[in-house]
């Protein structure tokens, strides 16, 4: 049986024993009120099909029918509707429930396929709440279907939650999933759709989901191509790498426990406090959440109130002139930004009044509950807070004002803890403070940011609060403060294992061995794999096998065996995060592997991406991949499916480039009034064959042996090994930096990313002249920090120039390596990107951390101080948690054994005598 | 009898892993109860072997130790090693809150050293570890029996397991065998089982044992079958076939290759306790260096047993008067217990009718003698086991020993270190120079050794003066010490030179191995005493050769 229909078995199995597992429904059908069904039915599907045409001719099918709740408002629209389920159950259910009727048909499909459709027959298919609790590869299953069977001009509509991304175990088929915005697109993208539209439902789902980061979202697709890839990637995509251990099931919130409560709330507001009771009994008894909610709302069902539409609300000047007086006060950055504002705010902020006081909105999303804004940002507070990193932080930053409820109600919770509201939008921020009176609030506040706070200026353990609309809305200004925060947190709290995967050769291994050394420095678990050695094996198979279709047989075959013993090597000291340089020989089984295994993947590509094409191949297969270039580059890469794409810069190494003092003999052998080291590129050749006439020395290999080239090239060409280059940078005047091209002459007219040897020379001290690269100036200001030329005579001059003034040269030299040291070192482009991962991922990790077997047994051993702190030790070290790891650094005869020890050994001779063959009295 | 600690009150036996372990040990825990009658004995044992020990006399309690539980926690790995590590911590903790004053450990595991030594017992008869993990021996006697199981020197020991037990524990008075009880009802059990078996023959009742501990170790059915049939039908005899549940697999094929009524299997149908009273209803239990053979032992039947591959009948033969034990001459053997064996031609030394004829000479009465013709003393000696003058276990060679080249050592060893471990004196032990001229090459190392033990001692004399002196600088000391780390060295490569010496050096290295305390000059005088040591058995050791040869 394969993968597909093991599953589609599976939740068949799930699906009809879950009848009862769909709570809305069961709790509907508890009440035995048929007509009741109907009427959700015909709400939803009104919601559902909101903008499509509908007409007699018109085709439409429901993924996921179930008793086909929506079905027969749907035949009311479309002339023909077929309803498709998993379940032969739900489907004859369905069928008695709905009776003769002759617009709507049923379909079983037992292979998630919706196989007796044809291509291109349908013009509407939607799917509520189905797809949610399905895996992802039975979701990217009905993608692909769903694809196949839409006319070009279709819609194809599915209601998912997004948000923060719940992590769920791979094989839970009842519990839904959440999934990131952009990892939903990308799967559409690969499938062939392109999202339109994604519409929060939250009057259908109900805003307790909201107030958890969570957005029960209808999302429309149209299609645009066939699909980009595979069932299997398009399913890789959506997953990501979801932790797929079955402990992390039970991470708040259960999103179906929210639901159901907030559709008894609504019951109740309706006025049936019986069946809102029943329902609340069904919620207490089968979900494991929540106590809290469940009381939260019994109390509002007594407190209960009529309200009527929505009313604007008034606006005073004199609210306004008071709060403004607070902000000029105490926070004069916000001020400015505020009174910069136009008088009249812009069409799309508007404040609404609710029972409970005015809330904000932007554009169709209300930054508060649109309804009882005060009870919502109370439960939204006591939730966030149950969450014990914000108990031990100093600092708690929000991001998010909307009419500052639950500012109000974060500062009533938690008086001693400093607060800081970073609120991206003046003009949302304006109409609060026109709207009420926040005086007491701002007061309580230590700060209002309309820009990022600086992360790294705070003392303390710091924690970030984002509000769920402004998640949404400033997805792109909070990112960088939630990676800086997660960076902060990360570090102490998740103890990544990292693994540096480097290539087999190539320019690239430095890279690696440098990005290792950064990371240990930081003090992350982490290990380098060095493959460099299995080169030599690479190139004699070359020499073994001459045949091109036979070399690349043996290649492939070598690789595949490279990726094994990876495998093995991973399996036995497993990793949390695989950073892959470029061209290491990962390929797409082994990261396919890796990731089901809950690894990010991530690809520093530190390549040219035009000259260097594998990642149209290579992309999807990796969570993150940084490129040294920007702009194009960029949206090419997230094109081809990788599932985050950021710009990341090489940079130095300051224990390796360094200033270094030379011997005058030294000096004289590697130094030069002018040099290049490098290898010998066309644009090069052609360029510093005009130097011949200068004292110039050029290092490195693949250069023409003939004139001039024959004396100016050291040392036969050969390669050049780091600590040499940086003996040459130091002894030579100037030092000439020309990116390579294989196409173009001298300098490349367009060039972007800027080579590693640009930071190594300024790290080492040494005067360079670079030539122009448009990312250059974001790195080192030209002129004072660094000396560009742009083509020949612009290089002849400034040689000229600079050798005729030393102490130019050495200032501007000094202020390189100064600027090299402060921002471009190896150690802050991990953490840079450790920050971008850890912001994406912190919840995997956390559950990964939690899942540890480590995690538990550092819990348990906590009676045990030393065995704990063993433990802790172990786990740093990065090793496995066993009884080896923990006895490994005991040494019999290097002191006293202490007690922990000695028990240890004790557990370690016991293992060892049990084991053995034919164990007996006599012990050698 | 040399004692070191006669008085114990409270006393912890460790003896983890064996049956037969267990049953050895019982007159050590007898002489204990005897020469210490208020004193309270717990024996620490794994857990299987709770049950036996209910079944031995003057046990007051037992602990079980559960290894499996330790095993499968630790292969579960993870938390599984806090659940073993809690384990042992509560393990110890029980043991400590005992507060025992004497323990005798029986085990010689690295793992039931370390337990004593988180136990922390002030005085100790066996193995135990020092605080940096180190093995820690203290008793002389059981440093011997390390000397020769560990160290390749078995055959140069002719001393029963159970008196090097019971004399590293310092107990002179002792039964003389091993106990168990036998219980009433098990007996009862027995007689119902015999009684339904359908026997034709109506001669003696034979018991074999045919399963081993290690298959090396096991004599080949083909040839239990062949004895058997003998007995059966040359001797009127009726044969049960006793074994664990698990040996059925051996017992069965043996069973259907005899093919007659006479001929039952046990296997598995018996406790321990009903395995006890069935081995004391047959006259006679023929079998291999067994549990079971030293449970007719304990309930007094006699025993014909093959000492086969890693077996040696003089460490762990039957513990009583009488018994034959057969012990195969063959250059490999005994060979080591921790390797196994693809050929083991130890076997074929042994033949079905010698066995058989064993078997039915001892039925008639003790046997004395064994002709030469019956069995070849070049391929395998015959003993009789018997008591010695002093109380000590020991084998007498029933067909001549010409075949043994290591008898003579085994003699003058014996006396060697009753003599100088036990205090029981021998005529010629105090000779002195003469003795050392011995024309043996295998004591050509004799005279240097002596030679080393007394440069050792003056050396030491340095040391403590150098000690004592303050104007002594440190590196002189220390350049002292280099010399005696040398001569150690030397000492233990003259052991492995001279092979038959080795005993003697491997004892001396023990005893500087468990030198004990911290103090300088107390360390002094400690190593002293084992240069001493070891001239003083040097030449006991020549004087008592020369002895064995003249007579």
């Amino acid at each position: 049986m394969g993968e597909i229909e093991k599953l589609a078995a599976q939740m068949k199995l799930e699906s009809e024993r879950g009848l009862g597992a769909d709570l809305r429904l069961a709790a509907g059908q508890a009440l035995g009120d048929e007509s009741l069904l109907w009427q959700s039915g015909e709400r939803d599907f009104s919601a559902m099909s909101k903008g499509i045409p509908t007409g007699e001719g018109l085709c439409a099918v429901e993924i996921g029918c179930r008793v086909g709740r929506m079905l027969r408002a749907a035949s009311k629209r479309f002339g023909r509707v077929i309803g498709v389920d998993l379940s032969e159950l739900s489907i004859n259910r369905a069928r008695s429930l709905i009776g003769p009727n002759s617009h709507v048909e049923l379909a079983l499909s037992s292979h998630l396929d919706l196989r007796p459709i044809p291509d291109s027959s349908v013009d509407f298919i939607w799917s509520f709440s189905a797809l949610s609790t399905m895996p992802p590869l039975a979701v990217a299953s009905y993608l692909i279907e769903g694809r196949r069977i839409l006319k070009p001009d279709g819609v194809m509509r599915l209601q998912l939650f997004l948000g923060d991304e719940i992590v769920v175990s791979g094989d839970d088929l009842l519990r839904p999933r959440c999934y990131g915005h952009e990892r939903v697109r990308n799967a559409f993208r690969l499938a062939g759709f392109s999202c339109a539209e994604a519409e929060n439902v939250m009057p259908l789902l109900g805003g307790a989901l909201q107030a958890h980061g969570i957005e029960a979202c209808l999302l429309t697709l149209r299609p645009t191509g066939r699909p980009a890839a595979a069932l299997s990637d398009i399913a890789a995509a959506l997953e990501g790498s979801v932790v797929r251990d079955k402990a992390v099931g039970h991470l708040p919130p259960d999103i179906d426990t929210l639901a159901t409560l907030e559709y008894a709330s609504a019951v109740a507001e309706e006025g049936d406090e019986e069946r809102a009771k029943r329902i609340l009994s069904y919620v207490e008894t089968c979900c494991r959440t929540s106590a809290i909610d469940v009381r939260d709302i019994l109390d509002r069902m007594l407190a209960r109130t009529a309200h009527g539409p929505r009313k604007q609300a008034p606006t005073h000047d004199g609210i306004l002139a008071a709060n403004m007086q607070v902000v000029r006060e105490r926070f004069p950055q916000a001020h400015a930004a505020l009174t910069a504002l136009p008088t009249q705010p812009p069409s799309g902020v508007r404040v609404t009044e609710t029972i409970q006081g005015p809330v904000v909105w932007r554009d169709a999303s209300c930054l508060d509950h649109p309804d009882k804004p005060a009870q919502a940002a109370a439960a939204w507070v006591s939730r966030a807070l149950q969450d014990k990193r914000l108990e031990e932080a100093a600092e708690v930053i929000v991001a998010g004002f909307g009419a500052g409820y639950h500012l109000e109600e974060i500062l009533k919770a938690t008086p001693g803890k400093r607060l800081v509201c970073f609120e991206p939008s003046a003009e949302a921020l304006k109409a609060a403070l026109s709207a009420r009176d926040l005086e007491a609030c701002l007061r309580g506040l230590s700060g209002l940011e309309v820009s990022p706070p600086d992360v790294a200026a705070l003392e303390g353990p710091c924690e970030l609060l984002v509000r769920p609309h402004n998640a949404l809305l400033d997805a792109e200004a909070i990112k960088p403060l939630q990676s800086a925060i997660a960076m902060r947190r990360g570090l102490s709290a998740l103890h990544p294992r990292i693994a540096v995967l480097g290539p087999l050769q190539g320019g690239t291994i430095p890279t690696g061995y440098y990005s290792q050394a950064a990371l240990q420095r930081l003090g992350h678990c982490s290990r380098g794999i060095d493959m460099s050695g299995f080169n030599k094996g690479y190139e004699l198979l070359d020499e073994l096998v001459r045949g091109d279709l036979r070399r690349a047989v043996v290649r492939s075959s070598y690789v595949d065996s490279l990726t094994t013993a990876m495998l093995e090597s991973f399996e036995e000291k497993p990793v949390d995060i695989l950073i892959c340089m470029a061209q290491a020989p990962a390929s797409p089984r082994f990261l396919a592997e890796m990731r089901k295994r809950g690894v990010i993947t991530v690809l520093w590509f530190v390549e040219d991406y035009l000259r260097f094409t594998y990642w149209r191949e290579m992309a999807k297969c990796y969570d993150f991949v940084f490129t040294i270039q920007k702009g194009e580059c960029l949206e090419a890469i997230r094109k081809a499916g990788a599932g985050e794409v950021h710009y990341l810069p090489t940079a130095c190494d300051p224990l390796v480039h360094r200033p270094v003092v030379l011997a005058p003999e030294e000096a004289a052998h590697w130094g030069s009034e002018v040099s290049f080291v490098g290898a010998g590129y066309h644009n090069r050749q052609q360029m510093f064959a005009s130097l011949a006439h200068l004292p110039f020395k050029i290092w490195g290999s693949e250069w023409p042996t003939c004139r001039p080239f024959s004396s100016l090239v050291q040392q036969e060409g050969r390669r050049i090994s780091p600590e040499e280059y940086v003996k040459i940078f130091n002894a030579s005047a100037i030092n000439l930096n020309l990116h390579s091209s294989s196409e173009r002459d001298g300098v490349e007219p367009h060039g972007d990313f800027i080579n590693p040897r640009t930071f190594e020379l300024a790290a080492s001290g040494a005067f360079q002249l670079v030539d122009e690269r448009s990312l250059l100036a974001e790195c080192f200001e030209p002129g004072r920090e660094i000396v560009t030329f742009r083509d020949l005579p612009d290089l002849l001059a400034k040689i000229e120039h600079y050798r005729a003034r030393p102490e130019e040269r050495s200032e501007i030299a000094g202020r390189a390596r100064e600027r090299a040291l402060r921002d471009h070192t190896y150690e802050k482009r991990i953490e840079q990107m450790l920050g971008i991962i850890l912001a994406a991922k912190f919840q995997q990790l956390s559950a990964r951390e939690q899942a540890s077997p480590w995690a538990k047994m550092i819990e348990r051993s906590k009676p045990h101080e030393e065995l704990s702190k063993r433990c802790a030790a172990a786990r740093e070290r990065g090793e496995q948690p066993t009884l080896d790891a923990l006895a490994s650094d005991i040494v019999s005869g290097k002191g006293k054994l202490t007690e922990t020890e000695q028990k240890l050994m004790f557990l370690f001779h016991v293992r060892k005598h049990i084991s053995r063959p034919g164990r007996g009295k006599e012990e050698a | 009898m040399i004692r070191r600690y006669p008085d114990k009150s409270k006393v912890l036996l460790v003896n983890i892993t064996r049956l037969g372990d267990m049953l050895q040990a019982t007159p050590t825990i007898a002489g204990i109860k005897a020469e210490n009658p208020s004193c309270h004995i717990t024996v620490l044992v794994e857990r299987q072997f709770v049950d036996v020990c209910h079944v031995i006399p003057n046990i007051d309690e037992v602990i079980g130790l559960d290894l499996g539980l330790v095993c499968r926690s630790l292969d579960r790995e993870g938390d599984g090693i806090i659940d073993a590590f809690e384990y042992v911590s509560d393990l110890v903790g029980r043991l400590r809150s005992e507060k025992f004053d004497y323990c005798l450990n029986m085990s010689s595991s690295a793992y039931t050293a370390l337990l004593l030594s988180l136990v922390g017992i002030g005085r100790n008869g066996g193995w135990t570890s020092d605080e940096q993990g180190y093995r820690l021996i203290e008793s002389s006697w059981a440093q011997l029996f390390a000397t020769s199981v560990f160290h390749q020197n078995r055959q140069y020991n002719s001393l029963n397991l159970v008196d090097v037990f019971r004399c590293s524990a310092d107990v002179e008075q002792h039964p003389h065998k091993l106990l168990i009880n036998v219980d009433p009802a098990a007996r009862a059990y027995c007689e119902e089982l015999l009684q339904r078996a359908s026997f034709t023959n109506t001669g003696p009742l034979i018991a074999v044992q045919a399963g081993a501990s290690q298959g090396k170790r096991q004599w080949a059915p083909a040839k239990f079958v062949e004895l058997i049939k003998h007995l059966v039908h040359e001797h009127n005899a009726r044969v049960i076939l006793t074994g664990s549940p698990k040996e059925c697999s051996i017992v069965d094929p043996i069973v259907a290759g005899c093919g007659s009524p006479n001929v039952v299997s046990l296997a598995g149908k018996t406790s321990i306790p009903q395995l006890a009273a069935m081995l004391q209803l047959a006259d006679i239990l023929v079998t291999g260096d067994t549990g079971p053979m030293h449970m007719a032992v304990a309930v007094g039947t006699p025993v014909v047993s093959m000492f086969l591959a890693s077996a040696y009948g003089f460490e762990t033969g039957p513990y009583s008067e009488g018994n034959i034990v057969i012990q195969p001459v063959i250059g490999c053997g005994p060979c080591n217990p921790n390797k196994s064996c693809g050929r083991p031609d130890c076997h074929e030394t042994i033949a079905p009718e010698l066995v058989a004829s064993l078997t039915v000479a001892r039925l008639k009465g003790e046997v004395t003698q064994v002709a030469a013709s019956l069995a070849d003393p070049a391929r395998v000696i015959v003993y009789r086991s018997a008591f010695d003058e002093n109380g000590f276990c020991d084998l007498v060679a029933l067909n001549g020993g010409s075949g043994d080249h290591f008898a003579r050592y085994r003699r003058a060893y014996r006396k060697l270190w009753l003599d100088d471990l036990g205090g029981y004196r021998f005529p010629a032990a105090d000779t002195k120079p003469p003795a050392l001229a011995v024309a043996d090459d295998g004591l050509a190392g004799l005279k240097d050794i002596v030679a080393c033990a007394q440069r050792g001692q003056e050396l030491i004399r340095s040391l403590q003066e150098g000690i004592l002196d303050v104007s002594v600088p440190a590196a002189k000391l220390g350049q002292i010490n280099i010399q005696l780390t040398e001569l150690d060295h030397h000492i233990e490569g003259l052991g492995f030179q001279f092979s038959p010496l080795e005993s003697l050096s491997r004892m001396f290295l023990f005893a500087k191995e468990n030198l004990k305390g911290t103090d300088a000059l107390e360390l002094a005088s400690q190593m002293n005493r084992a240069y001493q040591d070891l001239e003083r058995r040097c030449i006991k050791f020549g004087n008592y050769f020369q002895g064995v040869k003249s007579a």
